[in-house]
């Protein structure tokens, strides 16, 4: 006969053994859940990553096919569109430790280039039977790689099946992603690495070409400097005067050798301060002191960041653009660029040097600079290799290639130097122009007369700027 | 005695479904919204990989991310970048749902995405006090800044 505490024991026990399944089961059921969906999101993502291969084998045959201009243009750009969501799904495809390096820099590389080729075309320049000959080389290495995750895909799911079916009769309560799947996985990814690494790259000007994925070295570099001499730099800079609680200098290596000097105050902030080796230039600076709220108008902000610019030894900068920052908008930052001049036949022209920015940051509450940067600058000004000639397209014949509808703001249109690539730039006109309720700039090639880019100007109480 | 037992069995099946839901009610509460933007993604991840960090190095790790949405090899957005599997352990494991970014971490991001980059153009980042694979040692590395290596 039990007695009264064993009965209530004997429910306790079989209360805590109820909820320890029950809760074993919920977890293990959202535990399955979750792998299921990984599993599913893993082959969506491989299943479109071959559909996207096989619109841009389609897109880049098509291209070489077509006879005229605007098919070429439209075939072109959708096998980059292809390119940029393959390459999202690529990275979503999940293998186990595959490098996939290879097989990522060369989908990239043919949308690039593509994208680069429809470009050629739509200013009106021809493209070269030998790039359309790179073009067919990229689309057979396409080819393979879609062929080689096509039959990937149908053996993962095939394997994922059989191993399913196997694994259901044995223990149920291990699903999760079957092996055989993964494997067959990892061994089409590691097979597609393999061919992307033996398709040589293209040699052509994109952004995802050699030369310009490569850092940018500075364009006047001077003479070395030592970690004292930066050191004095650096804290004279940014907040000339202020002593601070400590002072430590890092090395960054790369394509401007700097000092990296760091100034702490007792609070916790510091000021940053990178100085190039050569020559001894401040790269960039910050000073991370927590802010108030904004006191001065966005003039005095103005005003402070000229005064600042100017007491480094910045002459002539022009305002571009402007945006308040911080949630609180207790901050702004202006960028700048700097002007030169070429002779022509009526005299000299001012030219705006857009690839030279410099940007000042200024705190509204007391008007200090909080961040400065000028490595566009630094590697831009005075470069070399830029050499200005006179336009060949006067400002009329410039304001004859925009668009007919278009009401054009400025009188004159601005002469200025406007970034491509990281190591290509063009001389243009810039024409402020309206269309409806909104603003844009157009650039137009002062060499080629051809409409070179196109911004849209946002302005509005936050800010100025184009995108 | 009938009516405890069924309460003892009520609380059980209370805890249990308690259990079940509670596992995604903090995440679609964190879950990023219309409003968020990449600004707000990237403040997050400075937040999960860069708490504790200097500032430089919290604006270093969100140039990094940048840098990798203009690299071949990479993602072609910042919302790609940071939820490429396995590309961030912060990512991985909720941390950037865990609390909210600093003033000083979104400042940190405003000036990344801006394109102020100490690192460089660097496009990977690890902390060498901690075990990581020995692949990553074969990059070239640029710089520290406060706990974290950047390299190419």
């Amino acid at each position: 006969m039990r007695t009264r505490r064993e009965r209530w024991l004997l429910w306790g026990l079989g209360v805590v053994t109820v909820l320890s399944l029950a809760f074993g089961l919920a977890q293990y059921k959202e535990a399955r859940s979750a792998r299921l969906r990984m599993q599913a999101a893993e082959q969506r993502a491989l299943f479109n990553l071959v559909s996207y291969l096989e619109n841009l084998e389609a897109g880049l045959a098509k291209a070489r096919a077509a006879s005229s201009t605007g098919q070429q243009i439209t075939f072109l750009t959708s096998s980059w569109l292809n390119c940029q969501a393959a390459r999202s799904e690529l990275s979503l495809a999940g293998t186990d430790g595959v490098d996939l390096t290879g097989p990522r820099r060369f989908v990239a590389t043919v949308g690039d280039f593509a994208l680069v080729l429809s470009q050629k075309l739509a200013r009106g320049e021809t493209v070269t039977p030998d790039e359309w000959a790179e073009l067919a080389r990229l689309e057979e290495g396409v080819k393979e790689l879609t062929g080689i995750l096509a039959r990937t895909a149908q053996a993962s799911v095939g394997a994922s099946r059989v191993a399913r079916a196997a694994f259901q009769e044995i223990a149920k309560a291990f699903a999760g992603t079957p092996r055989g799947a993964r494997d067959s996985l990892n061994y089409g990814f590691s097979e597609i690495d393999q061919v992307t690494q033996s398709i040589p790259m293209p040699v052509y000007d994109g952004p995802f070409s050699e030369k310009n994925l490569e850092a940018r070295a500075l364009a006047r570099p001077g003479p070395l400097i030592s970690e004292e001499q930066a050191k004095e730099i650096a804290l004279g800079f940014l907040r000339p005067g202020e002593t601070f609680q400590s002072v430590s200098v890092a090395t960054i290596e790369g394509a401007i050798p700097s000092y990296l000097v760091t100034a702490r105050r007792p609070d916790g902030s510091e000021v940053a301060t990178t100085v190039a080796k050569q020559g001894g230039a401040v790269v960039m600076a910050t000073d991370s002191t927590p802010r108030g709220a904004a006191a001065i108008s966005l003039d005095e902000a103005r005003e402070r960041a000229m005064e600042f610019l100017r007491s480094k030894d910045f002459t002539g900068l022009e305002e571009t653009g402007w945006r308040k920052r911080g949630e609180a908008a207790n901050r702004v930052v202006f960028a700048y660029v700097p002007h030169t001049e070429v002779s022509t036949p009526d005299g000299n022209v001012k030219v705006r040097l857009y690839p030279d920015t410099v940007k000042v940051e200024v705190s509204l509450d007391t008007g200090a600079i909080v961040s400065f940067d000028q490595m566009n600058y630094l590697v831009s000004h005075g470069h070399p290799g830029r050499i200005l000639r006179a336009p060949i397209v006067s400002p009329d014949e410039a304001r004859r290639a925009l668009k007919s509808d278009l009401q054009v703001e400025s009188s004159e249109p601005r002469l200025c130097v406007i970034p491509i690539l990281p190591t290509t730039e063009v001389m243009a006109w810039e024409f402020r122009v309206k269309n409806g309720n909104d603003t844009y700039l157009v650039y137009i090639n002062a060499m080629t007369g051809k409409e070179q880019v196109v911004l849209q100007l946002i302005e509005d109480e936050s800010g100025a700027m184009s995108v | 005695m009938r009516i405890k037992a069924f309460l003892c069995f009520g609380a059980a099946v209370l805890v249990v479904l308690s259990t079940t839901f509670s596992a995604d009610m903090p995440r679609a509460l964190a879950a990023p919204q219309s409003w968020f933007d990449e600004y707000e993604l990237l403040a997050r991840v400075i937040m999960g990989e860069a708490t504790g960090e200097p500032f430089l190095g919290m604006v270093a790790v969100g140039a990094v991310i940048i840098n990798r949405t203009k690299h071949p090899e990479f993602p072609p957005t910042i919302a790609g970048v940071i939820y490429e599997p396995d590309a961030f352990e912060s990512v991985t494991n909720g941390l950037i749902w865990s609390a909210n970014p600093t003033d000083e971490m979104y400042r940190a991001a405003e000036l990344a995405l801006s394109g102020y980059d100490p690192t460089y153009g660097c496009t990977f980042f690890w902390n060498p006090y901690k075990p990581v694979s020995p692949w990553i040692w074969t990059r070239a590395i640029v710089t520290q800044i406060g706990n974290h290596v950047f390299a190419y």
